[in-house]
């Protein structure tokens, strides 16, 4: 059990900075997934907190210790690798109780974590075979069952779900969150996938070139992006963003479509700003509607069993609509709107949020 | 290519058979004439079926020995070489491990500058540098030794590159995650790298035991001693016997005795020698 805070880390490789800055303070026992695209640096931060690689600038606590300069086997932590990194040469058992034996554990202690373990992760009976005997699903169950043996107080997992197939990915992320439940220890999980963040997590750090965009909830992170990237990255199809141009109380966007805007605070010298908005907000009918709602030309729906989605487009910009079955009709075209209280507003400069609703 | 027709596969048994029979040939000459008495393989035609005297000339080989080297047993020169053969191939296997681990897996200035540096000496193999080393022995008083025999062929620069081939497709989370289990970098190599290249020593084994094995020059370049002599270079001398003529049979007899460890070795390893040289999922 311990917290872990990260002050100003900051990490280069030669000359290149590839993490500046990175402050973030992790409770004891929540489930952090650290999220972004890749080559953003999320796994760097991660094999910082590891020990795997040295910090540039910065320090990094676990508990109250400051562990900058310790080697990983000190730290009390245990990390899951993307690819398993089992010993290919020793069974499961030994898998597991390698690092044990190496910490000068009893025989009988090492029998009884090793058990449990196993008995935790239903590895029971694969116990005498090797690493390449197994499936993908099971030798991940292994990588975590070595990093449980450990007790260790904080738990890393670098992308270890996506060397799996879609259903065990699903199966695999339910038995972690049960996995944390049950143990309670501080997780941080490096993912570049927002489904696995929104599902996981108690806390997402969403990380675009070596930078923290937001750090927050997964409601929070969906509900109240900091940025248009956390927007963008966040959410299955992404928000739509549409440049907009301000000017006395409405909004024109590229088509000339006017959204009216008289209820909120934009300031009025702010001209260009960009209008995000989650697809399956945005109100569709098929029904000739009068002012307020845009016509457009359905170019294709993309049917996904639960629900569908529609694209279409506005000016140069593609827009995608989810919506619920129903209406099976061939649709080529229908009318939309953007419900106000729905909207995001972001800076045209530095896509940052701009705060401008009225409530 | 897989061909089912009777013209090419009669074809290409009868080229097989044809390369069976090329090798195959000089090797049972040499085993009938070690089982012949001497004055029978003095006379013309040669036997081409074995005689009755294998087993006798089995007994003479061992305890008395042939020719120049007369009074020197067959056996104790098998010992020779067997002692020299394997003195190579554990320390070739050993130093070009630990240099391979080395260079692949600590930083250190001028690491490449080394890697390069032993890979040069592949072009320079003991006879090129016969003199120098021969000077280098001689001062350290190792001719007539054991010492003498092998060390000089130990450093080897192919199986420090085949060693660092290997080192570099061990995932680097292996590293890791033995880092994070506590693992050193002793530990380590002991516990992981090791049994992981498990079937690239046995690989290097077969090849370096043979290459030790079928030395000639350095041993006969730093023996004089005759209880010193491997049975490679013991051979020859027997063939350059004195005035009286060869004794064919003994020599053969020898030959046929000089065959057999590598001929073991290579049965007894095949299996993981293959599997060293092609296996590639680690």
């Amino acid at each position: 059990m311990a917290e872990v805070i990260l002050e100003n880390i900051t990490k280069s490789f030669g000359k290149t900075e590839v993490v500046h800055n990175v402050s973030a303070h992790f409770h004891d026992g929540e489930f952090i997934v650290i999220v972004g695209p890749s080559g953003c640096g999320k796994s760097t931060v991660l094999r910082m907190i590891a020990g795997l690689e040295e910090v540039s600038g910065g320090n990094i606590k676990i508990g109250d210790k400051l562990v900058n300069n310790l080697e990983p086997k000190d730290r009390r932590i245990a990390m899951v690798f993307q690819n398993y990194a089992l010993y290919p040469h020793m069974n499961v058992y030994n898998n597991m109780a390698y690092g044990l034996r190496l910490q000068k554990h009893s025989k009988v202690e090492i029998e009884r974590r090793v058990q449990e373990a196993a008995q935790l992760l239903q590895l029971g009976e694969y116990l005498q075979r090797r690493p390449r005997q197994l499936s993908g699903g099971q030798r991940q169950r292994v990588a975590m069952g070595r990093a449980l043996v450990r007790k260790p107080e904080v738990f890393l997992f670098d992308e270890p779900l996506s060397n799996l197939d879609a259903k065990l990915r699903h199966q695999m992320r339910v038995e972690l969150k049960k996995m944390h439940k049950n143990l309670g220890t501080t997780m941080i999980y490096v993912t570049h996938d927002q489904v696995e963040a929104m599902t996981l997590a108690d806390k997402i750090v969403v990380v675009n070139k070596g930078r923290i965009e937001q750090i927050g909830s997964p409601d929070e992170i969906y509900n109240a992006p900091a940025s248009m990237f956390v927007a963008g990255f966040i959410g299955c199809p992404p928000m739509n963003f549409l440049p907009a141009q301000h000017s006395n109380g409405g909004l024109s966007l590229e088509n000339g479509f006017i959204i009216p805007a008289k209820d909120l605070l934009i300031p009025s010298d702010t001209r260009q700003l960009i209008v995000g908005i989650r697809p399956e907000k945005i109100e569709f009918s098929h029904l000739q509607r009068e002012s307020g709602w845009l016509e457009v030309d359905i170019d294709f729906i993309e049917k996904l069993g639960s629900g569908k989605l529609l694209y279409t487009t506005i000016g140069p910009q593609q827009l995608i609509l989810s919506m619920a079955n129903g209406d099976d009709r061939h649709i080529t075209r229908g009318w939309i709107r953007f419900p106000a209280e729905a909207l995001y507003f972001f800076s045209h400069q530095d896509g940052s949020l701009l705060k401008v609703k009225s409530s | 290519m897989i061909e089912q027709r009777p013209l090419t596969s009669f074809f290409s048994h009868f080229i097989l058979i044809c390369g069976v029979l090329l090798v195959a040939f000089p090797i049972w000459i040499t085993f009938v004439a070690a089982s012949h008495d001497t004055a029978r393989m003095v006379q013309v035609p040669l036997p081409l079926l074995p005689g009755n005297h294998f087993f006798e000339n089995l007994l003479e080989a061992f305890t008395h020995g042939v020719g120049n080297a007369k009074g020197q047993s067959v056996g104790l020169m098998l010992m020779n070489s067997l002692i020299m053969a394997l003195m190579i191939a554990f320390g070739k296997i050993a130093i070009s491990m630990l240099s391979a681990f080395a260079i692949v897996y600590f930083r250190f200035p001028f690491r490449m500058t080394f890697f390069w540096m032993i890979f040069i000496t592949l072009m320079l193999p003991v006879e090129v540098r016969i003199l120098p080393t021969f000077e280098v022995v001689a001062n350290l008083h190792m001719l007539n030794s054991y010492w003498g025999l092998s060390i000089p062929l130990i450093a080897s620069a192919t199986a420090t590159f085949m060693f660092r081939q290997t080192f570099l497709t061990v995932p680097d989370e292996l590293l890791e995650a033995a880092r994070i289990d506590g693992a050193g970098p002793i530990r380590f190599f002991i516990d992981i790298l090791l049994p992981i290249s498990r079937t690239n020593i046995a690989a290097l084994f077969v090849i370096v035991f043979i290459y030790g094995w079928n030395q000639y020059m350095w041993p006969l370049l730093i023996t004089t001693d005759k209880d010193m002599y491997t049975i490679v270079m013991g051979i020859k001398q027997m063939v350059e016997a004195v005035e009286e003529a060869p004794e064919w049979s003994l020599i053969m007899m020898t030959t046929l005795l000089a065959m057999l460890p590598p001929v073991v070795v290579v049965i007894g390893m095949q299996r993981l020698f293959i599997k060293g040289l092609t296996e590639t999922e680690k």
